[in-house]
């Protein structure tokens, strides 16, 4: 964010539009708010069973219950909106929403009608009237069912959506590519983070995982000190290899039992395929991973940090963060939420202690 | 340059010794004859004065000359040669006519064309024999503005049967066309600044016998050719010399435009043209006939055209006559600088936005040349002095534009021109980030060029054609970058465009209340085909009516679409101006035959390899037109105009995948009224309401579910209105300004049973006052202020988190529920003009922003949309220039 004088000529002053530095420190929880919700499995074919889970915090940490009122949204979002969903589904109660529950855990069948709603395939025309338009794939050629998340009472309701990525298949592809995709591709797998370090000049220090409540930190930063972290998470196999636990694209139940009988995905970025809109091929491509940093005390130098497709394909699978201690003492409770960008979402809590200086 | 003449201050008339008595009427010069500059003299870029003694006699003739200061042999042999042949009104003395001697300084000065007076020439011939008659005179009334005869002009016929009378003033003039030893007749004629009126008058003479038995003079016929142009009754027109030195403009005269009534302010760095509510890309904006993408460069900073190969631009905000068509909105026409002038002329020009240089010259007797080039550098100039993060807010456009034509004036009458405009723009932005998803990037280009070619003729008679074929290339992409989501859009477009007019008077000049007719009727034809590739995000970029802010994320949903489109317009247009009550009245109707030929290469999606089915439509529209002004008291003039038009819908909507391949020819209604007085002074009133409505608007399909290949729809309604006022004083004095004003309500609904809302470009009220005044010595300092409404923006109500790519998205009031603030700027300019010989120097400082107001320019929000903050216009904005020409 940019609030000094851009120029420093006072002639060319002019040029540069001034801007109010704006930074909402979104990793800083001061109060509650959902950080993610998690699918499971993260991708599945209509009509499946699904289970939600959110990742609910407030400034003193992971909470254990909120009034959390879970349902799916089933109104496909007109190319008039811009946003996320329809916002027919951002409402106490509409026609459009379908209820799952409420709680921090859901669980419901995915609707049948997903794929025609919220993907390639057309919706059911009128008597008389031309096929419907499918809707528009993301980027990672995927589709998304929504589900909406309403925090709080109907009074002062905040609403989150989230989405489980459909089996869908493919629009606009010949008969040949969509066999093709159907026989080699795999339902993306929710990443996981595989650990978390603080960096020093000492060394790598590992973070533990999900600590206990009266759990000590392994780790001492002094108030207003930066403490340089690193989150990892695994590298996936770029090539099938039958019997690495991992069924990956190429690999099927009558090739690698071992693998697909019970199929399961890579938990790092994955690779995928791709049909591209433009040549209609299919194409091999990596998630790209995003991950967000969150903290009950300080502050983090990102909100969020990531590798783009490119820098994954290049075999990076870290990302490095800056948590900078508060002037005050007391334990951080850190939240790592690690997404990869055709939907998966994974997260791990850390707690960091600040001491006095 | 013509010398320029200056009558000394009453130099005391001193009668003779030998007759003594008191000067009861001073004599007074009725006949001036023009001194010619010595070659030698004006080619070294000299100036003189020669101070004269005349003795006058009591028949008013100039009897005796004598050099009383000299300035040299050449220029004193001029002025006397000159002094000669004046003529006086012969002085008294106690109330006696007597002879007196006076003092009279005759200047020579080296003038800049300042196009105030046009040049009015012709041709006068036997109507039956169509010989020339020498010795007849042409004579032009003064403008009777209180009660003088200011601008009378008058000239006889040489052996040729021609006549040329320079420097006569503008405006609407009696001319008074006398034959030896017939009875005069008369008509009107249109004279504009800086253009040539040639005419040709065809008198049927008497036979000696019937003159000399006083035969009526109503069997003189009097032909009266090159009728005058009936402009659009709501044009304003602004010279080279006037556009160049309005405040703001940094001396570009085509930047004027934006100081007109009737159009909005551009936001900082758009450039946009908002013509009385209409979208910017409704205007359509011609030079010389030939349309052009744009008027002015990425940002705004610059216009396409070097101004010194401009010689006015004109600006109809709606209402337009017949010939011209395929737009809603305004109608901007760019008329470069005539080719007439056989000698030498260069400009160049230099400030920290560019530098530029044209040269105008005579390649021979009937060949005549002009080049212009401008490149702009802010974009090297400005990472040198700035801060490393520039690029990541303001992308410095780069740009290039020039200009070529040569002209064959291969008769008197009639000359062929070809021609090339170019131009080409760049602009890039990155903005990097640690955080994948938040990395940006635009990058947008255009290159365009146009070739022409054009024949133009007058005839004898006076009917004007002309010809003009062009071709031209237009190549555009667009690309943003907003984390994942690459959006990308090009186009490839190649355009044919014929335009040809005859126009001519049909009746002659009759008794009242028939007093003329001039027609004109032509063919406007445009062919584009156009290449367009897009994909990315169907949200991206945003189309009008949109809800949506600055910044916002696009969706993640993408697409992809290559197709093709053809449109094709030959239109036919006629238009009639009759004159009634002896040009008091004015009925112009007109009429445009648009059929429109429009072919998709796709009505549907591609599937697999099933082959494209490809469409053709096509469209035939007539369009009515309609222009009334009256004259009922000469300084004033009532008008009103209506108009239907119609334009195809633009290449980039007729995708499969993005818009919709059928989409139909949007149309607009104009309706004006409105009434100019000119009481003299150079001062001018024009008020003008309006109203506009426009229907099969493109808009996003609102359904839930569209249909295949309908991403738009054809039920968009619009509708603006509201007025404006004028009130202008032209050059003379060394002061011009003006100050308009225009209210306006320009609305949009997505169907005509949808509730209207303001549109995307809506300002209620723009507020533009200029003045610029000569202090002398070469100084001249000006200012310009400008107060404009805020444009609308929808307002975020609230916010809601998409956790799956941990994102907020806002959610949104009534679109276009609420404006930005109120934009005002307060402008100057200082320059300085000083001659080097043949060279005009002008060095000037144009500051922009003086008070260093902030104007809030765009809403910008956090990421969460908790927060919301302003980017602010320009700050004050100095720039040094230097001009030179010759």
């Amino acid at each position: 964010m940019v609030s000094r004088p851009l120029l420093s000529s006072g002639l060319l002053l002019a040029l540069a539009a001034c801007r109010e530095p704006l930074d909402d420190n979104l990793s800083e929880v001061v109060a509650p708010r959902i950080l993610a919700i998690q699918s499971v499995p993260a991708e599945a074919e209509p009509g499946a069973p699904v289970t939600y889970r959110a990742l609910f915090v407030d400034g003193r940490g992971e909470r254990t219950e909120g009034e959390l009122d879970w349902a799916f949204c089933l109104a496909a979002r007109p190319l008039t909106e811009l946003g996320a969903v329809n916002g027919r589904c951002l409402a106490p109660a509409d026609a459009a929403l379908s209820p799952l529950g409420v709680g921090l855990e859901v669980a419901g069948d995915l609707p049948e009608a997903g794929c025609r709603l919220f993907g390639p395939d057309p919706p059911v025309p009128e008597p008389g009237v031309p096929a419907g338009r499918p809707v528009d794939p993301d980027v990672t050629g995927g589709y998304h069912q929504p589900v909406r998340l309403r925090v709080g009472g109907e009074a002062d309701a905040e609403y989150v959506v989230g989405a489980t990525r459909l089996s869908c298949g493919l629009a606009g592809a010949t008969p040949e590519v969509a066999a093709d995709f159907a026989r080699r591709s795999r339902p993306n797998e929710n990443p996981a983070l595989a650990s978390l370090h603080a960096l020093s000049d000492g060394g790598e220090v590992w973070l533990p995982p999900a600590p206990a409540p009266d759990e000590e930190p392994v780790l001492t930063v002094r108030a207003g000190d930066p403490l340089d972290l690193r989150v990892a998470w695994s590298t996936c196999p770029t090539a099938a290899a039958c019997g690495d636990g991992i069924c990956s694209r190429g690999e099927d139940e009558e090739g690698c039992p071992g693998d697909c009988t019970e199929p399961k995905g890579c938990t790092g970025a994955e690779t995928y395929l791709f049909l591209d809109p433009e040549r209609r091929e299919l194409e091999v491509r990596h998630e790209a991973m995003r991950v967000a940093w969150a903290t009950t005390l300080g502050s983090f130098e990102a909100d969020h940090t990531g590798r783009d497709e490119g820098e994954v394909a290049s075999g990076a699978a870290t990302s490095d963060n800056t948590f900078v201690a508060p002037d005050l003492a007391g334990d951080a409770e850190i939240f790592v939420v690690l997404r990869d960008d055709r939907g998966g979402v994974g997260w791990g809590r850390y707690r960091v202690r600040v001491s006095p200086r | 340059m013509a010398p320029q003449v200056a009558l000394a201050q009453p130099a005391a008339p001193r009668p003779p010794a030998a007759a003594p008595g008191v000067l009861t009427k001073p004599p007074k010069l009725v006949t001036f004859v023009e001194a010619a500059y010595p070659p030698e003299e004006k080619a070294a870029g000299k100036t003189a004065s020669v101070v004269l003694r005349l003795a006058i006699d009591t028949q008013g003739r100039v009897e005796e000359v004598a050099v009383q200061e000299s300035a040299g042999p050449a220029f004193d042999a001029a002025a006397s040669s000159a002094a000669r042949q004046f003529l006086f009104e012969p002085a008294e003395v106690d109330g006696q006519t007597a002879r007196v001697r006076i003092l009279y300084r005759y200047e020579f000065t080296l003038q800049a064309e300042v196009p105030t007076t046009a040049i009015f020439s012709g041709i006068v011939r036997d109507r039956t024999t169509k010989t020339p008659i020498a010795g007849a005179r042409v004579a032009i009334e003064g403008s009777g503005e209180g009660g003088t005869d200011a601008g009378a002009r008058e000239v006889v016929t040489d052996d040729a049967g021609r006549f040329q009378l320079d420097a006569v003033a503008p405006g609407t003039r009696r001319v008074t066309i006398a034959a030896p030893g017939q009875t005069p007749v008369q008509t009107d004629e249109s004279f504009e600044p800086g253009r040539r009126l040639e005419a040709s008058y065809e008198v049927d003479q008497a036979s000696p016998d019937a003159a000399e038995g006083g035969e009526p003079a109503e069997d003189l016929e009097l032909v009266v050719t090159a009728p005058p142009l009936s402009k659009n009754v709501t044009s304003v027109e602004v010279g080279q010399d006037e556009g160049r030195r309005v405040p703001g403009t940094q001396g570009d005269v085509l930047k004027v435009v934006q100081n007109l009534p009737g159009v909005g302010r551009a936001a900082a760095g758009s450039g946009a043209l908002v013509v009385w509510g209409a979208a910017p890309e409704d205007t359509r904006v011609y030079v010389d006939g030939v349309r052009v993408p744009l008027l002015y460069h990425f940002g705004g900073v610059r216009s396409v055209i070097q101004s010194d190969l401009v010689r006015a631009v004109d600006l109809t905000p709606g209402a337009y006559g017949a010939p011209h068509g395929r737009g809603l909105g305004g109608l901007v026409t760019v008329s470069l600088i005539p080719l007439d002038d056989p000698d030498h002329h260069g400009s160049t020009s230099v400030d920290f936005l560019d530098a530029a240089a044209s040269l105008r010259s005579g390649l021979g007797e009937s060949l005549r040349a002009a080049v212009g080039v401008r490149y702009g550098w802010a974009h090297r100039v400005v990472p040198v002095v700035s801060d490393e993060d520039v690029g990541e807010l303001f992308p410095v456009p780069r740009y290039l534009d020039g200009q070529a034509r040569v002209a064959w004036f291969f008769s008197p009458r009639a000359s062929l021109e070809i021609g090339a405009l170019g131009s080409l723009d760049e602009v890039e932005r990155t903005v990097d980030s640690e955080d994948p998803a938040s990395r940006r990037g635009d990058a947008r280009s255009l290159t365009w060029g146009r070739v022409y070619g054009r024949y133009a003729s007058q005839r004898d008679d006076g009917t004007e054609v002309s010809l003009t074929p062009w071709y031209g290339r237009d190549d555009r992409s667009e690309t943003q970058r907003f984390g994942a989501v690459t959006t990308e859009v090009a186009s490839e477009s190649e355009v044919f465009g014929l335009r040809g007019s005859w126009r001519g008077r049909l009746a002659p000049e009759r008794e009242a209340p028939f007093a003329g007719a001039v027609a004109t009727v032509g063919l406007d034809t445009e062919i584009t085909r156009a290449t367009v590739a897009r994909s990315g995000s169907l949200g991206v970029p945003a189309r009008e009516g949109d809800a949506r802010v600055f910044g916002q994320r696009p969706s993640e949903q993408v697409a992809s679409d290559t197709w093709d489109a053809w449109t094709g317009s030959p239109a036919v247009f006629g238009e009639l101006d009759v004159s009634l009550f002896s040009g008091a009245v004015h009925v112009v109707p007109g009429a445009r035959v648009e059929p429109y030929v429009i072919s998709a290469s796709r009505q549907s999606p591609v599937v697999g390899e099933t082959p494209s089915i490809g469409l053709f439509s096509q469209e035939l529209f007539v369009e009515p037109r309609l222009a009334v002004r009256v004259r009922p008291w000469e300084p004033l003039e009532l008008r009103a105009a209506y108009g239907l038009y119609h334009q195809p819908p633009a290449a980039e909507d007729l995708s499969a995948v993005f818009g919709r391949p059928t989409l139909e020819s949007p149309s607009s209604q104009h309706v004006l009224g409105g009434a100019n007085l000119a009481p003299g002074g150079g001062f001018s009133i024009d008020l003008v309401g309006f109203a506009t409505f426009s229907e099969d608007l493109a808009v996003r399909s609102a359904l839930e579910q569209p249909l295949l290949a309908r991403a738009l729809a054809s039920t968009g309604v619009g509708r603006a209105f509201g007025g404006q006022v004028l009130l202008r004083r032209e050059r003379e004095g060394g002061f011009f300004g003006w100050i308009s004003y225009g209210l306006t309500r320009s609305e949009r609904a997505s169907s005509p049973e949808a509730e209207f809302r303001p549109f995307d470009f809506d300002q209620t009220h723009v507020l533009t006052a200029l003045a610029s005044y000569e202090i002398g010595l070469g100084f001249e300092i000006g200012s310009r202020f400008r107060l404009a409404s805020g444009f609308p923006r929808t307002a975020v109500e609230s916010a809601y988190y998409d956790a799956r790519t941990d994102t907020y998205q806002p959610r949104f009031g009534p679109t276009n529920g609420t404006r930005l603030p109120t934009f005002v700027q307060l402008d100057a300019r200082l320059s300085k003009r000083f001659d080097v010989g043949r060279v005009e120097l002008e060095a000037y400082l144009d500051v922009q922003n003086v008070t260093n107001h902030e104007n809030v320019e765009e809403i910008v929000h956090s990421e969460s949309y908790a927060e919301t903050g302003a980017i602010t216009g320009v700050p004050i904005l100095p720039v040094l220039g230097v001009r030179s020409s010759w």
